[in-house]
């Protein structure tokens, strides 16, 4: 069930955390950052899921991953699609 | 890379980009950042070289606890994902209510916007004025 930590599995889900999270933080169109923050949940939950925490994951996957993007994207019709103002 | 270097990589970013990032959307992202940092972090303490995923097999009848990671973090994690996406909700609704009464989600248009109908209130010496002139005609 453990994945090795230094596998190739292992280093693509940390790799895609920290790019997605620091992209998602700087992109200019708030959609596009809805988006990135999705892919980093999903990541996110993947590499509970790893390291043993199932239950977690799928917590993560729901919650983290569809209803905070579903959230982000309500909120970018209600306010601006642009983060620079 | 170990998780607790991811953890900490993570909370940097989340912690540095609430301080840094002037815009309140993205300080909400990177709350967010910072709450699956921590997380990560508590997933990362419960694992154990060796130890199973905390269910029983069928079949199965008895349990050697050492044999198991520790499912107290996971459970506590649970928790704080849910309460991670209450803020989110929440924050995102005093968002929306802030766009609509100031038109700008940047922390520096708003505190000078803030400012500025301060002055008013002082002038017209009412308070409901001031929030009518905030108002203003929010950007499209």
């Amino acid at each position: 069930m453990m994945l090795d930590p230094g596998g190739l599995i292992a280093t693509g889900l940390l790799a895609t955390m920290l790019v997605t999270g620091a992209v998602a933080l700087l992109v200019n169109d708030l959609l596009v950052a809805a988006a990135l923050f999705g892919v980093f949940s999903f990541a996110a939950a993947a590499w509970f899921a790893a390291l043993g925490a199932v239950d977690v994951a799928f917590t993560e996957a729901c919650v983290g991953g569809a209803l905070t993007t579903i959230l982000l994207v309500a909120a970018t019709f209600r306010t601006t699609r642009r983060l620079d103002r | 890379m170990t998780p607790y270097a991811l953890a900490a990589a993570l909370f940097t970013l989340g912690l540095g980009g609430m301080v840094l990032l002037p815009n309140l959307v993205r300080k909400l992202l990177a709350m967010n950042v910072m709450q699956v940092a921590v997380i990560v972090f508590f997933i990362a303490l419960a694992t154990k070289d060796g130890g199973r995923v905390p269910i029983l097999e069928p079949g199965e009848t008895e349990a050697i606890a050492a044999d198991f990671m520790n499912p107290l973090p996971h459970t506590l994690m649970l928790t704080a994902i849910v309460v991670s996406v209450a803020t989110t909700g929440l924050a995102l609704g005093l968002l929306i209510r802030i766009w609509r009464q100031y038109g700008s989600l940047d922390e520096r248009i708003l505190l000078s916007r803030l400012r500025g109908s301060g002055d008013d209130a002082t002038r017209h010496g009412a308070g409901d004025d001031a929030t009518r002139h905030g108002a203003g005609e929010p950007p499209r």
